[in-house]
């Protein structure tokens, strides 16, 4: 324990996600390769279900450990994919990718979660939709 | 050239541009937005090109980010968990049973 935390005090900052990509590759690369990429999205399925939990009534510790432990895997498959995160997050660089303005201005719609079949003509045109999201 | 992209500077980015509606919309549905995302990620990760790959874990990670920016924390203070080896067994590599 007195090891553990005397680690901690001279814990490695990791501030990117390139860092956090080789730092993980070298804690599990060996495990993540043996486990396969299915085992992985099985188990980043379980950790995202972990943070949403902790986002409804966790901890503000809880939160963080969980979504350090959804950064972990996602990370843990990018590598398994060999898929650098910076390139990905490119996509992001100037702004929304769907509309391309700095900040978003894609139809709400893209912003709601269908849950009756809602096509965006139906959406975009309802009286009730767009009142309810002024 | 593939910029080096720090947790903090994501986070931001994300915030500038999502995070007026993000908080509009509210964590459940950004809660349930990850998870779709995760499902495609799943999906490309099994039978996609490496182009939908890199498309699906961008959209992963920046669901990811705008959850964090709601719940107001840090990415990089949550991973400094893991800065060190496995925040279980505190070794590099892994030796967790």
């Amino acid at each position: 324990m007195v090891q553990n935390l005397s680690n901690q005090w001279k814990s490695v900052h990791v501030t990117s996600f390139a860092e956090l990509q080789a730092r993980l590759k070298r804690t599990y690369g060996n495990r993540d390769r043996a486990r396969g990429a299915a085992m992985t999205i099985a188990w980043l399925f379980e950790e995202v279900g972990d943070l949403a939990k902790a986002a409804r009534r966790g901890t503000r510790d809880e939160q963080l450990n969980e979504l350090s432990d959804v950064m972990a895997w996602v990370v843990a498959l990018a590598n398994q994919l060999g898929l650098s995160i910076d390139e990905a997050l490119a996509r992001y660089a100037d702004g929304c990718p769907r509309c391309k303005a700095d900040v978003c201005v894609c139809p709400h719609w893209l912003s709601l979660i269908p849950v009756d079949g809602t096509t965006e003509a139906e959406a975009t045109s309802s009286p009730a939709l767009a009142s309810a999201l002024q | 050239m593939v910029a080096v992209t720090t947790f903090t500077q994501f986070q931001e980015l994300i915030e500038a541009t999502y995070g007026t509606r993000d908080r509009a919309r509210g964590q459940a549905a950004t809660v349930a937005w990850l998870c779709e995302e995760v499902g495609e990620l799943a999906k490309a990760a099994r039978k996609g090109t490496r182009e939908e790959q890199l498309h699906e874990l961008s959209d992963v990670v920046a669901w990811v980010a705008s959850l964090a920016n709601q719940l107001d924390l840090s990415i990089e203070e949550a991973i400094t968990r893991y800065a060190n080896g496995c925040p279980r067994c505190h070794l590099t590599p892994c030796k967790c049973p």
